[in-house]
């Protein structure tokens, strides 16, 4: 479950001139930090730094470095003590994470959101580019102003700017902005604030970028007793007729809180909580929903033992979702029963049961699989397909193509006679022939017509049924096979085993 | 009146005024950026520097590397120094195979230069030697290096900071630029400071110290500038040593420049030579390092790194139980991938004295690296320019925003800043925008020179054609002009008579090839679109007539050349003045003749003067101007200001402590107006020497009656030098140096022409003398040297001295570049103990011939006649 909070939120540019730190790699300053930290009192002297580390150069050396640790703020004069030296909170952070906050003095666009989400306030740096030409001296520019209380008070802070694109700082240390600013710029942008069990996080997204920060918040459960959800009702009972199907699908649905306020941080437009858990309300709930779910499952062929998976699994899920039912489940041919005559959900189901003879030995198939391209074939066709290679074939697999004919279907019923056929859209004139002794890919070509004919077809709007096989080795074999692959075998039990130009049906 | 609203935020945010001040930042530095820009856009899309090249040792096998020593190409024999230098320098790394351009194509063909398969990596270099090593044989005569606009980079850089993100600390610099008459009430008065403990100028009793004191003072308390004005010699290197240690001793960082290396090297010498342990100095230089005085080379940075990383190593290694502190040092010290970096790091950040030449100094990692400014405030708080007469106001900006205070040396007597004519030409190509009027300009120009020079011009309508004849008109209007259409035909007699006395031949290029046989063959000049075989008609002529073949006149170019000798003689009493602005006009188009005028002047006003003469003077008013400010008329007290800043913060020296009375004297009188370059006392005493070559005097003329070449050579001076020079290398052996350290005697062997030079270098190579460098010899007795031989032209002598100088006029029939009084003062006031002037002493002494007072004065020193032994 997750709360997920909602308001708009304004970013604000501002153009300043400030002094920004930008972390860097000194080793010598980290030493002289390190040294100052291990010196009595914590005091060091340009002295020390030249003696303990710089191996006797003058004092004056070891001045001019303290000073260079000055400027960066990292220790500071202690008073009544001329010439020694202490830490300053920039300077223990800086010795803990071996990264010194070397100042940069510029022009600097700086975004800032005042939203209690964001503490720091600036959420984004960006050191502009040293402007030069003449091109914008016409135009107008906007009257300079003092800076605001927000940009002031991170003055002397240290701040992980969220917004960051490609090069910029994921750490700044404000070390000063200048007294004169100038708004650039005012967006408003969405932010949603996420909390779960795991925590929280603040998304917003600005410059077709997506943001996210981590501020303080309340755990999930303060969360939600702020906003007048009663910590019980962690799981809904539902009546079935109730839910839409998604809700069915997931058990899970979301629930919209309206305007909500979180102590601290403030009001938020919106507020759902996600994902709050559905259960059935009475026992004729529970069975409903499990049955929809089974026959919601129903995408193709369902062998008895597949449909003793899916009860199963219906069960394991209603006990994993809670339900304090447990769901009464037809069997495969109840189920069948059920659904509308001659529906194809209801011929998945049936068929495998009168089928169940055909099964497969040892995980080899060995009856012959045919697969027809079904614009290839028309009902002039069919006599010849069938002697040549159908005849001898248990299943059978048609290719349909996009714009399906019905008038097409004449041949799949005729071979369903005797076959079990599966109708799957492929490209056009593509037929593969396997069989377990010769275990040939071939493709129907069919010939060119001479214009008359053309004319001919046009005419009586018939097609030409003249072609000839070929092999499949020079003509984009592999390419039928990936097809295939894609179109057969997704979530089937059985896969194509494929070696060289020759296919097999394995079970997985 | 209201301050507007400033558009950069860096100028909202100075203290006060920011919008004036932007105001005048903007427009009075535009006109330096685009300058900058321009020369940058020629330099890029149009130059090439090329020399020749003779194969040295390897190579023998097709690809392999070879060594091969560089020459001047045939085209240019007496090609610059500096051209080779870039070649030789370690930021080069490739160079480009090329075959000699041809007369007519030259621009496209260097477009062509810097293929991918031209290039060729360069392995070693030889400096001394003009030597590099590469890897493979070239296939074509010659070699090509790309453009290096790095120095413009940095100056337009600079500029574009000044304008856009100034610091507080830069608000002096935009002070220059501002209306005088509100920024003079701005400039602080220099408070008076309390006397310093004197390093250097320890002794008050010296001639010349109090006035260096009293500059030091001046430089310690001045809030934004100070300036030092200084003959040769008077001690101007003291003083900045001496207000280098004082501001260390405050605890401050010093950077300092100076247009050459020896100013920079002589200050370094002094200042960290052990004794004052608080300086840490670091020399940025890309030289050699054996180029580097000995006492210098541990300062180079490379160096510095190097030897400290290996002292700081040994140091922790030894310390067997290091610290947390400690570890950390050492593991970042024995790291690979930090270890050098930190080192740097550690020293230019500890570094209080950080010292290299304008260019050099460009060579700062910092100031390499650096987009935009990192610092938060200028990391130094005073730039020294020694040499400040040498350096340009832009060239000054890049340095100056590194530092809080300015001081600047120099003399504006001695030389200015180098008339770059490839800044120079193409901002007044610009002016021009019409390849065809410069072209029609520069024909009609030439045909009215008087020197028999005629021109055929390709033109494409009636409007070029009368505008050709209406500037003919307003150059000369005896100027014959002739145009070829259609009613000229092959048989047209009469007209192939005025043909033949025409001046300019103007025409379509059809026109041209159709009338061939009617049009003379003297022609001396082609512009326009002229098909080739003109060209070769034009060879052919000029190798008839023994004519230059590369005397080809291009417009911008001759303004350039004249423009930049004009400055150079602005000292002039105007009687002398060659009439150069004159000329300048005659090449100017009539329709159009005020607005390019008044361009050229800004060009000049841009290109030529030092920062120096700038802030005492002004370079004059921008066009447009509506406001006097203190880089257009300077700091001091004028008509437009009526307070002297300059004077407040400034200090002249006047006592010279160089050259012997007799050599000082003549330029005291030219030059200085007997007020400064006053020698100082015992002078005479610590110049005393027993040689007698050169007769009884220190400053001699060697009367030689010699002829002058097309190159500006004299063969007859070259060899008289010589031979007064082996007179005194045979005397050296017998005579030490006076001085306690055991040293050679110096010798400068000068000229005004680098043919000369050529000349020279030819023979003393030839001499038996060690050749040490490029222009460098010694002389060896018992395995000492007795005497260092240096031969360069006067101009690259500045900020030198010598015991010994030669200085060879070359001219015998015409002032040239003698007739600057900056670069005579440069030639005469090198020497420490002799000067010895060779020429022909008749021809300067001849006022009817010699129009230059300076000359026909300095002809009344007293002769010695040559030794012919």
């Amino acid at each position: 479950m997750k709360l997920i909070l909602q308001r708009d939120i304004f970013v604000n540019r501002w153009r300043v001139v400030a002094t920004i730190g930008f972390n860097q790699n000194r080793p010598e300053l980290i030493a002289i930090l390190a040294l100052t930290k291990e010196l009595p009192d914590g005091l060091v002297s340009g002295r020390d730094v030249s003696s303990r580390l710089l191996a006797g150069r003058p004092e004056s050396v070891g001045d001019r470095l303290l000073s260079v640790c000055r400027m960066m703020k990292l220790i500071e004069s202690v008073p009544e003590r001329k010439g020694l030296w202490s830490l300053t909170p920039l300077g223990e952070r800086a010795m803990m994470k071996k990264e010194v906050p070397v100042p940069q003095r510029g022009e600097f666009e700086l975004w800032t959101i005042d939203d209690p989400l964001f503490p720091d306030a600036i959420v984004r740096t960006r050191a502009t580019e040293l402007e030069h030409q003449s091109s914008d001296e016409n135009k107008n520019v906007p009257p300079s102003e003092g800076i605001p209380h927000l940009l002031r008070r991170c003055v002397n802070q240290v701040i992980a700017p969220p917004v960051r694109f490609e090069g910029e700082a994921n750490e700044i240390c404000v070390f000063e902005i200048s007294e004169k600013c100038r708004a650039s710029d005012r967006v408003s942008c969405r932010v949603k604030l996420e909390i779960d069990e795991s925590g929280g996080w603040a998304i917003f997204s600005t410059m077709d970028r997506t943001f996210s920060t981590t501020p303080e918040l309340p755990t999930l459960a303060e969360a939600l007793s702020q906003v007048g959800w009663r910590g019980s009702e962690t799981v809904k009972s539902v009546s079935f007729r109730y839910l839409s199907d998604s809700d069915r699908r997931s058990g899970s649905k979301d629930e919209s809180l309206g305007n909500v306020h979180l102590r601290e941080l403030g009001d938020f437009e919106t507020g759902i909580l996600k994902d709050v858990r559905l259960v059935p309300k009475i026992q004729s709930d529970a069975d409903e929903w499990a049955e929809w779910r089974l026959r919601d499952k129903i995408k193709g062929y369902v062998w008895p033992e597949d449909y003793e998976n899916m009860v199963r699994a219906a069960r394991e899920v209603s006990v994993k979702q809670g339900w304090q039912f447990d769901p009464l489940l037809p069997s495969q041919s109840d189920l069948a029963r059920k659904i509308a005559d001659n529906s194809q959900a209801q011929r998945w189901l049936l068929v495998p049961l009168e089928w169940g003879t055909l099964r497969r030995e040892n995980d080899i198939v060995r009856h012959t699989i045919l697969v027809i391209s079904g614009r290839a074939t028309s009902p002039d066709e069919v006599e010849r397909i069938l002697d040549e290679c159908g005849r001898a074939s248990n299943r059978v697999f048609i290719l349909l193509p996009e714009n399906e004919n019905a008038k097409r279907l004449g041949f799949s019923n005729e071979i369903q006679r005797t076959c079990v056929i599966r109708r799957v859209r492929q490209p056009p004139d593509t037929w593969v022939w396997v069989e377990p002794g010769k275990w040939i890919g071939r493709r129907w070509v069919r010939s060119e017509a001479s214009d008359s004919v053309k004319n001919k077809k046009s005419e009586a709007g018939k097609e030409r049924s003249s072609g000839s096989w070929l092999d499949l080795q020079d003509l984009g074999f592999d390419d039928v096979i990936q097809k295939l692959r894609r179109a057969f075998w997704k979530n089937a039990r059985e896969e194509l085993d494929v070696q060289g130009n020759w296919i097999a049906v394995k079970q997985k | 009146m209201a301050a507007p609203e400033p558009r950069r935020l860096f100028f909202a945010n100075l203290p006060s005024d920011g919008g004036h001040l932007e105001i005048a930042v903007r427009s009075e530095l535009r006109e330096f950026r685009n300058f900058l820009a321009t020369a940058k856009s020629y330099l890029k899309d149009e130059t090439a520097s090329r020399v020749g090249w003779i194969p040295e040792r390897g190579g023998r096998d097709k690809g392999a590397p070879m060594w091969l020593e560089l020459v001047p190409c045939p085209d240019r024999p007496n090609e610059q120094g500096t051209t080779f230098r870039e070649f030789l320098s370690n930021d080069t790394e490739f160079v480009y195979e090329c075959a000699p351009p041809s007369i007519s194509n030259e621009k496209r063909e260097r477009r062509t230069y810097f293929r991918e398969e031209h290039k060729i990596k360069v392995l070693r270099r030889n400096q001394s030697r003009r030597q590099l090593l590469i890897e493979r044989a070239p296939e074509f005569t010659e070699l090509a290096l790309k453009p290096n606009t790095y120095a413009l980079d940095k100056q337009i850089e600079a500029i574009d900071r000044l304008r856009s993100e100034p610091s507080v600390a830069h608000i002096p610099l935009l002070r220059l630029l501002q209306h005088r008459m509100h920024a003079d009430s701005l400039w602080p008065i220099v408070p008076k400071i309390v006397e310093p403990n004197w390093e250097v100028l320890t002794d008050a009793t010296r001639d010349g110290t109090l006035e260096q004191r009293d500059f030091v003072r001046k430089a310690l308390a001045t809030p934004d500038f100070a300036f030092l004005e200084g003959p040769p010699g008077s001690g101007k290197t003291t003083a900045i040593c001496e207000l280098i240690l004082q501001v260390v001793k405050l605890g401050f960082r010093v950077l300092l420049s100076a247009s050459t290396h020896v100013a920079v090297d002589n200050v370094l010498e002094r200042v960290a030579d052990g004794r004052h342990n608080e300086i840490v100095a670091v020399r940025i230089d890309r030289r050699d390092a054996d180029e580097t005085p000995l006492c210098v080379q541990g300062l180079r940075l490379e160096k510095f790194v190097k030897s400290e990383r290996v002292r700081l190593r040994e140091f922790h290694r030894s310390n067997v139980q290091p610290t947390p502190a400690e570890e950390i040092f050492l593991n970042a010290l024995e790291s690979a991938t930090d270890s050098e970096d930190m080192i740097e790091r550690l020293i230019l950040d500890s570094a209080n004295l950080v010292a290299g030449t304008t260019i050099g100094i460009l060579q700062h990692p910092d100031l390499k690296s650096a987009r935009r400014s990192k610092h938060p405030e200028p990391p130094f708080d005073m730039l020294i320019v020694d040499e400040a007469s040498k350096t340009t106001f832009q060239e000054f900006l890049v340095p100056a925003l590194w530092a809080k205070r300015w001081v600047l040396v120099g003399d504006p007597r001695q030389l200015s800043p180098y008339a770059d004519e490839d800044s120079l030409g193409p901002n007044i190509r610009a002016l021009v925008c019409e390849k065809w009027k410069r072209e029609a300009c520069i024909a009609v120009d030439e045909a009215s020179s008087g020197k028999n020079k005629r021109a055929l011009m390709s033109v494409c309508n009636p409007a070029q054609i009368e505008f050709i004849r209406t500037q003919a008109e307003y150059v000369s209007p005896d100027l014959r002009i002739e145009t070829l259409d259609n009613e000229v035909n092959e048989n047209g007699i009469t007209r192939a008579l005025d043909l033949a006395v025409a001046s300019v031949i103007i025409g379509g290029k059809q026109d041209f090839d159709r009338l061939e046989s009617l049009i003379p063959l003297d022609f001396t000049n082609l512009y326009g679109d002229i098909s080739n075989p003109w060209f070769r008609r034009l060879a052919a002529w000029q190798n008839h007539t023994n004519a230059d073949p590369g005397d080809e006149k291009v417009w911008e170019a001759e303004i350039a050349w004249r423009l930049g000798r004009n400055y150079e003689l602005r000292r002039l009493p105007k009687s002398e003045q060659p009439p150069y602005w004159g000329q300048i006009k005659k090449l100017l188009p009539y329709d159009d003749h005020e607005k390019v005028l008044e361009g050229i002047g800004t060009v000049s006003r841009l290109g030529l003067p030092s920062v120096l003469e700038s802030l005492m003077n002004g370079v004059g008013e921008r066009a447009g101007a509506k406001f006097v400010t203190a880089l257009s008329h300077g700091l001091r007290k004028n008509q437009c200001a009526s307070r002297d800043i300059y004077a407040e913060r400034s200090q002249k020296l006047c006592f010279q402590h160089r050259m012997h009375p007799d050599i000082s004297s003549t330029p005291r009188r030219l030059f200085y107006a007997n007020e400064a370059l006053r020698d100082s006392t015992g002078i005479s005493m610590r110049r005393a020497w027993s040689c007698n070559c050169f007769g009884d005097f220190r400053s001699v003329w060697i009367d030689v009656n010699g002829k002058t070449d097309k190159n500006n050579r004299n063969e007859k001076e070259a060899e008289v030098l010589v031979r007064q020079l082996n007179h005194f290398l045979e005397w050296t052996k017998l005579v030490p140096h006076p001085g306690s350290e055991k040293r050679p005697w110096e010798v400068a062997i000068l000229t005004f022409y680098r043919g000369q030079e050529t000349l020279i270098r030819e023979k003393l190579n030839r001499s038996g003398l060690t050749i040490t460098g490029y222009g460098a010899y010694a002389h060896r007795a018992q395995d000492e040297d007795t005497a260092t031989i240096k031969l360069c032209t006067v101009d690259r002598f500045q900020g030198h001295e010598a015991d010994l100088v030669l200085l060879s006029f070359v001219q015998t029939g015409r002032v040239g570049f003698l007739a600057s009084p900056n670069r005579l003062n440069v030639a005469l006031t090198r020497a420490r103990y002799q000067l010895v002037l060779i020429g022909s002493r008749g021809y300067f002494a001849d006022v009817k011939r010699c129009n230059s007072s300076a000359l026909n004065e300095l002809s009344k020193l007293p002769v010695n006649t040559p030794n012919e032994q």
